[in-house]
C-alpha cells in the first residue's frame, strides 16, 4: 500500500521540488514579457522630465535586456526583490498584502463548498427537471458576471441594501488592536474582540460572496456531473436498501465518493480565484495582493509584476498540490508512490 | 446517441464497440438530427442556442449594413444628453451625447469577433500542440522529446494566472485591438493543449486505431480521418464556453487596459464600461448596466448552449445519462479507461 | 404462519424512454411464503431484475414507473407507500443483495464501517430510536432456533454469548457493535475477520465482496431477503463457494428468500418454488421439483431442454428459435407465440394467457392456453 505518512512526504516533495524549474520559468517569462512590450519605461515613468533622472533611467533599462535580467535575477537570489519607481519595496508590500488575500480566497472558497456543492446534489438528483435548470441558470449567470461589474453593482447597490460596508477591512483602519496575522478576522479573534470580529465579517462577506459567485459554477457543475455518474451504481442502492435515509445516501455515500472527482478542478478553480481577487480587491478596497497587483501593472512596476505573478504562480501550484492530495485522501485506491 | 434504447435485444446499428462510438461519414447526415434532439432535450441550451444565432446575425449585419441595426453612428450626437431609457434611445444617452444602444448593438461585431479570434486561435494552436504531444508521444523517439518539451512550456503557462500575465501585455502594449488580442491569446493556448491532448490519449489505444496503423495507414491519415474526428465532440463544446470565458477576460483587460478608444468609430463593451467609470452608476446607471448586461447575455448564452452541448457531447456525461436510464446493464462490458481530460468549466473569467 | 411475506399481484413496470414505453414488467402475480425460497429464472431482458429492484422501490421513479398492481409485504402496499416511508422496510423488512461485487461495496469507506452501518440501523429501529416501517414486526431473532420441519435437516444459528446479551439488554456500545460485526462476518463464513475489518473493498477479492454483502443484508435481520443473481458476476469457483454459502444460510437464517437467476442450475439447487419469466411476464410458477419434472408452459419445456446436462460431444446443443421481442411494441396475445412449437391462432389474440392452475393441482399455475399439451412436446 503506498499510503503510509513517509509515501505523502515525499509526494509533497517532489512536487515542490517541480515547483522550482516551474517558478524559474515564470520570472523568465513574466521578465521578458513586461520588458519587451513596454519599449520605453522611462518615458512612461517620467513623461516631463529631463536631464538628471531621465540620465539616470536610461543607464537603468536602456541596457540590454540579458544584462537586466542578470541584474535582477541576481538581486532576487539575494534576497531583494526590488522596488517601484518610487522606492518602495517589493517584498514589504507584498508580504503584507499575501495574508489578506488568503483570507478572502478562503471565505470564497468556503461559500463556494457550503453553497455550490449542495446545488450540484440537487441538480443531480433532478437532472433534466426544473431545479436541474434553476441550479444551471444560477451557476450560469455567476460565470457570465464580469468580476468587475458584479463588483461594482454589489459595492454600490447590494452593500447598502444589506446594510453592509463597501470597502477595506476594517471600519477604521488601522484597526485598534495589533494585525498580527494581517488577516482582519483572525486577527480580531485574536484580541478577543468580539464587536470587531462582527466587522471584520460584515466586511468580507460581500467581497467574498462575489467572489465565490462568479466561481462557482466550475464547483457545482463538477459536482453534478460526478454525482449522475455516481448515483447508478450499484453501492448506492446497497445503501438505500440498508434502510439510510435519502438524504443520508447522497451526502455521505454518493457524496463522498462524486467529491474525488470534484477536487480534480479545485487548481482550476484556485486559478480563477486567484485572478478575481485583482478586480475584487481594487473595488472592494481589500488589502491584498490583487490590489497591489493592479497597481504594479498599471504603474507599471516590472518588480512588483514579477513578484505578484510568481506569488500568484506559487499559489496556483500548491492549490494544485493541496487538489492532489485530497484526491488522495478521499480515494482509498490511490497510491502516493 | 444519447438515451437509446436499452433493450440488448434490439439490434444496434453501432460500427464498433467500446467507449466511445467512432464516427462514420453516413453520421454526418444524421449529426444535423442528433444537434435537434440536443437542443429539444434541454429546452435551456435551445434558448443558448438561438440567442448565440440572434447575435451571429445582428453582428454580421451590424458590420455590413450598420444603419439597420443600429439608428446612430457610434460617434454621433444626437442632441440630448444623459438622458435615461426612452422610445427613442433604449439604452439612453451619455454625457456625450451618444446614442448607448447603438453602440451597444454595434461593438456586437467587434466583440464576437475578438471572441472567436482568441478562442479560434487558442484552438488551433494549442489543440494542434496537443494533438502531437499526444499521438506521437511515444517512448524513446522524437515525437516523444518533442512532447516532453511542449508539455513543460505548457505547464509552465498553465501556472500562471493568466488574467494577470494578459493584463500585464495588455497595458504594456498600449492601445489597439491587436495588442489586446495578442495579449490575451498567449496566455490562452495551454488550456487547449492539456485538453487535446488527453482526448487523443484517451482514444489512441481504442483497438480500431492499433488495427489502422497495423494495417499500414500512414500516422497523418490516422490523425485526420480517425482521430481528429472523435476529438472534436468534447473540443467543441470546451471551446463554445470559452468563446464566454474569453469575452469576460478580454472585457476585464478592456476595463483594466483600455486598448480600444471609446468613445470612437469602434465601440467595445469593455472599453464601454470602463468609461462610464463606477462614478456614474449611482447616476446614470444605464451607461455601465448596458454594456455590462450584453456582455452577461451573450455570455450566458453561449454557456447555456455550450453546457448544454457537454450533457451529450463529452463522454463523460453521456455516459452518466445512459445509465441512469437505461434499466440494464449495456452490452459493452468493459469500459476502457479514460485518460480523464480536463472536465473542467475550462480557464476562469476574470 | 400462513400469510406470505410477499404478494405481488397484477405488477407492472414501464419505462419511459422518449421514444416510447418499454414494458419490462408486465402483470406479474406471485406469492412468497414465509420460510422459503422462491427463484425467478429468465433470460437476460426477460424483466426479472426489474421485478427484484422494484419490490424495495429502488428504480429511479421518473424513467421506471409502476403503472399497475400491488406489491403486499407483510399485508401493506409498497406500491402506495410514499417515497419518503420507503427507507423504513428497507435493512430490516426487506435485505437486498446485488450482483456485481465490485460496485456493491462503497469504496471509499472500511469494511467494519459498511457492516457496522448496518447493523446500527437495526439497532436504532430496535431499540425505539428510529421509526419502523411495520413496529408490529420484529427482525427475525436468529438466536432462536427455527422450527424443524419434517424431513428437514437444518443447523440452527444461535449467535451466543456475549452478542446475544446485547441484543436482550438493548443498549449497545462499540465492542457490542465490533462483535456483532465480526459474528456476522464469521456467520459468512470468513475466517479471522478481524483481518479484513480496517481493509478497503478494492483490497479484498469478488467471493469475499460477495460474502460481505450478503452479511449486510443479514446483519438487518430481515424477513424477506433479494438475491438479485447473487452469483452472476462471479467466475465459476467462486461462485460454488458462495452458493454453498448461501444454501447453508438458507437453512440457518429465517428469512424468505426471492433469489432472481438466469441459471437453471443454481435455482435447482437453492430454491423452493420456482418462476419462469419471458418477456416481462411470469410464465409458470410452481414447487421447483414439480416445474422440473413437468414444465407445462412451451418456453420452460424449451429452457429445460436448452441447458446442457452432457458434457460430451454428443449432437447440438437444442436451442429456441427466434429471438426476444422488442419490448416497446410487444407481440399481442402470448408472447411466446412466434416461438412457439404448439402455437394456435388463439395464441395470438388478447388478452394474453393467464397464469392459471395446471389441471389437478393448486400450486403450479402456468400461462398457457395449451398447457395440458406441453407434456407431449417433443
Amino acid at each position: 500500500m503506498g499510503r503510509s505518512p513517509g509515501d505523502l512526504a515525499i509526494f509533497v516533495g517532489k512536487r515542490l521540488l517541480q515547483l522550482l524549474p516551474v517558478l524559474f520559468g515564470i520570472i523568465v517569462l513574466t521578465f521578458f514579457f513586461t520588458h519587451v512590450s513596454v519599449i520605453d519605461p522611462c518615458a512612461v515613468w517620467y513623461p516631463h522630465a529631463k536631464g538628471g533622472t531621465l540620465a539616470n533611467c536610461h543607464a537603468t533599462f536602456h541596457r540590454p535586456l540579458l544584462d537586466q535580467f542578470a541584474q535582477y535575477f541576481g538581486n532576487l537570489l539575494h534576497g531583494d526583490w526590488g522596488a517601484s519607481q518610487t522606492g518602495v519595496a517589493v517584498f514589504p508590500a507584498i508580504a503584507a498584502s499575501v495574508p489578506a488575500t488568503v483570507e478572502l480566497v478562503l471565505a470564497a472558497l468556503f461559500l463556494m463548498v457550503v453553497i455550490g456543492i449542495p446545488l450540484g446534489v440537487v441538480a443531480a438528483q433532478a437532472a433534466g427537471r426544473w431545479k436541474d435548470h434553476l441550479v444551471r441558470i444560477f451557476y450560469l449567470s455567476g460565470w457570465a458576471t464580469p468580476t468587475y461589474l458584479g463588483a461594482v453593482l454589489a459595492a454600490i447597490f447590494l452593500a447598502p441594501a444589506l446594510g453592509l460596508p463597501s470597502g477595506g477591512a476594517f471600519s477604521t483602519k488601522p484597526p485598534p488592536f495589533p494585525e498580527y496575522t494581517h488577516m482582519s478576522v483572525v486577527d480580531a479573534l485574536l484580541a478577543g474582540n468580539l464587536p470587531w470580529v462582527a466587522d471584520a465579517i460584515s466586511h468580507l462577506i460581500l467581497p467574498a460572496a462575489v467572489l465565490a459567485f462568479i466561481n462557482m459554477g466550475i464547483v457545482t457543475r463538477m459536482t453534478r456531473s460526478s454525482m449522475l455518474e455516481v448515483l447508478p451504481l450499484d453501492y448506492v442502492k446497497t445503501a438505500r436498501m440498508k434502510g439510510l435515509s435519502e438524504f443520508w445516501v447522497l451526502y455521505k455515500h454518493a457524496l463522498r465518493n462524486a467529491l474525488i472527482t470534484t477536487t480534480t478542478v479545485l487548481g482550476v478553480t484556485a486559478g480563477g480565484l486567484l485572478a478575481g481577487t485583482v478586480v475584487i480587491e481594487k473595488i472592494f478596497i481589500w488589502p491584498g495582493v490583487g490590489a497591489y497587483a493592479f497597481e504594479s501593472i498599471t504603474a507599471p512596476n516590472f518588480d512588483g509584476t514579477i513578484a505578484v505573478v510568481a506569488v500568484f504562480a506559487i499559489g496556483v501550484v500548491v492549490a494544485n498540490l493541496i487538489a492532489d492530495i485530497l484526491y488522495g485522501v478521499l480515494d482509498p485506491r490511490v497510491e502516493w508512490r | 446517441m444519447g438515451a437509446s434504447s436499452p433493450a440488448p435485444t434490439q439490434a444496434t446499428s453501432a460500427p464498433a464497440r467500446g467507449t466511445r462510438r467512432l464516427r462514420s461519414t453516413e453520421e454526418g447526415i444524421g449529426a444535423l438530427g442528433t444537434f435537434w434532439r440536443i437542443l429539444r432535450a434541454n429546452p435551456l441550451s435551445l434558448v443558448g442556442f438561438l440567442l448565440v444565432a440572434f447575435l451571429i446575425v445582428v453582428g454580421v449585419i451590424g458590420a455590413v449594413a450598420p444603419r439597420v441595426v443600429a439608428p446612430y453612428a457610434p460617434t454621433q450626437s444626437t442632441g440630448v444628453f444623459n438622458q435615461g431609457p426612452s422610445w427613442a434611445h433604449p439604452f439612453g444617452t451619455d454625457g456625450n451625447s451618444f446614442d448607448i444602444y447603438s453602440n451597444v448593438v454595434l461593438a456586437i461585431p467587434l466583440d464576437l469577433g475578438i471572441g472567436l479570434v482568441i478562442a479560434g486561435s487558442a484552438l488551433l494552436l494549442g489543440g494542434g500542440l496537443g494533438l502531437i504531444a499526444g499521438y506521437w508521444d511515444r517512448p524513446r523517439s522524437v515525437g516523444g522529446a518533442v512532447a516532453t518539451v511542449i508539455l513543460r512550456v505548457t505547464d509552465v503557462f498553465l501556472s500562471f494566472p493568466s488574467l494577470i500575465l494578459a493584463l500585464a501585455i495588455g497595458v504594456s502594449l498600449g492601445r489597439g485591438v491587436w495588442q489586446a488580442i495578442l495579449a490575451v491569446s498567449v496566455t490562452w493556448w495551454p488550456y487547449y493543449v492539456r485538453l487535446v491532448r488527453g482526448e487523443v490519449l484517451a482514444i489512441k489505444h481504442l483497438p480500431y486505431i492499433t488495427a489502422a496503423r497495423a494495417a499500414g495507414v500512414k500516422d497523418g491519415r490516422i490523425v485526420l480521418r480517425h482521430v481528429l474526428r472523435n476529438v472534436l465532440d468534447p473540443v467543441l463544446v470546451y471551446f463554445t464556453l470559452d468563446i464566454g470565458t474569453v469575452l469576460v477576460t478580454f472585457s476585464t483587460i478592456g476595463f483594466v487596459a483600455h486598448p480600444i478608444p471609446y468613445p470612437g468609430p469602434s465601440p467595445e463593451w469593455g472599453s464601454m464600461m470602463s468609461y462610464y467609470s463606477a462614478a456614474l452608476v449611482t447616476v446614470h446607471p444605464w451607461t455601465i448596466l448596458a454594456p455590462g448586461a450584453a456582455i452577461f447575455v451573450t455570455v450566458l448564452a453561449f454557456s447555456l448552449l455550450g453546457d448544454g452541448l457537454r450533457d451529450v457531447l463529452d463522454p463523460r456525461s453521456r455516459r452518466a445519462l445512459v445509465r441512469s436510464v437505461a434499466p440494464t446493464p449495456p452490452p459493452e462490458s468493459t469500459q476502457a479507461p479514460d485518460a480523464a481530460p480536463l472536465e473542467s468549466g475550462g480557464s476562469t473569467p476574470g | 404462519m400462513t400469510d406470505p411475506v410477499l404478494s405481488v399481484q397484477g405488477l407492472s413496470v414501464e419505462y419511459d424512454i422518449g421514444a416510447g414505453r418499454f414494458q419490462a414488467v408486465t402483470d406479474v402475480s406471485f406469492d412468497v411464503t414465509p420460510g422459503r425460497v422462491v427463484g425467478i429464472v429468465g433470460e437476460t431482458g426477460c424483466g426479472k431484475s426489474t421485478l427484484a429492484k422494484t419490490i424495495p422501490r429502488l428504480l429511479p421513479e421518473p424513467p421506471a414507473m409502476l403503472t399497475a398492481g400491488r406489491i403486499l409485504f407483510h399485508g401493506t402496499d409498497l406500491a402506495r407507500v410514499p417515497k419518503w416511508k420507503l427507507p423504513m422496510v428497507r435493512g430490516t423488512g426487506i435485505g437486498m443483495i446485488f450482483q456485481e461485487p465490485l460496485n456493491s461495496l462503497n469504496p471509499a469507506f472500511r469494511i467494519y464501517d459498511q457492516v457496522a452501518e448496518a447493523v446500527r440501523i437495526r439497532h436504532l429501529r430496535e431499540t425505539g430510536q428510529a421509526p419502523r416501517f411495520l413496529p408490529e414486526l420484529s427482525a427475525f431473532d436468529y438466536s432462536t432456533p427455527k422450527p424443524i420441519e419434517k424431513g428437514d435437516v437444518t443447523k440452527a444459528f444461535v449467535p451466543g454469548g456475549p452478542v446475544a446479551e446485547a441484543v436482550k439488554r438493548r443498549t449497545y456500545d462499540r465492542a457490542d457493535y465490533r462483535r456483532e460485526v465480526l459474528e456476522y462476518l464469521r456467520l459468512v463464513r470468513i475466517n479471522d475477520p478481524e483481518t479484513i475489518l480496517n481493509l478497503y473493498p478494492h483490497e479484498l477479492s469478488g467471493g469475499m465482496r460477495q460474502r460481505i454483502m450478503i452479511a449486510i443484508a443479514l446483519s438487518g435481520k430481515p424477513s424477506l431477503l433479494i438475491a438479485d443473481e447473487p452469483t452472476s458476476a462471479l467466475d465459476v469457483t467462486i461462485q460454488a463457494q458462495v452458493l454453498t454459502l448461501m444454501k447453508e444460510l438458507i437453512d440457518e437464517v429465517r428469512a424468505s428468500i426471492l433469489f432472481i437467476s438466469h441459471d437453471l442450475g443454481v435455482i435447482a439447487e437453492t430454491a423452493d418454488d420456482l418462476g419462469v419469466m419471458y418477456a416481462g411476464r411470469l410464465v409458470e410458477f410452481g414447487p421447483v421439483d414439480e416445474v422440473f419434472r413437468s414444465p407445462r408452459h412451451p418456453y420452460t419445456k424449451a429452457l429445460l431442454k436448452a441447458a446442457p446436462t452432457r458434457y460430451k460431444s454428443e449432437g447440438t446443443l437444442a436451442t429456441i428459435a427466434g429471438a426476444v421481442p422488442n419490448l416497446s411494441r410487444p407481440p399481442p396475445g402470448c408472447r411466446f407465440h412466434p416461438r412457439c412449437p404448439i402455437a394456435r391462432p388463439v395464441c395470438r389474440v388478447e388478452p394474453a394467457p393467464p397464469l392459471d392452475p395446471v389441471a389437478g393441482r393448486t400450486d403450479h399455475r402456468s400461462a398457457c392456453h395449451f398447457a395440458s399439451e406441453v407434456p407431449m412436446m417433443p
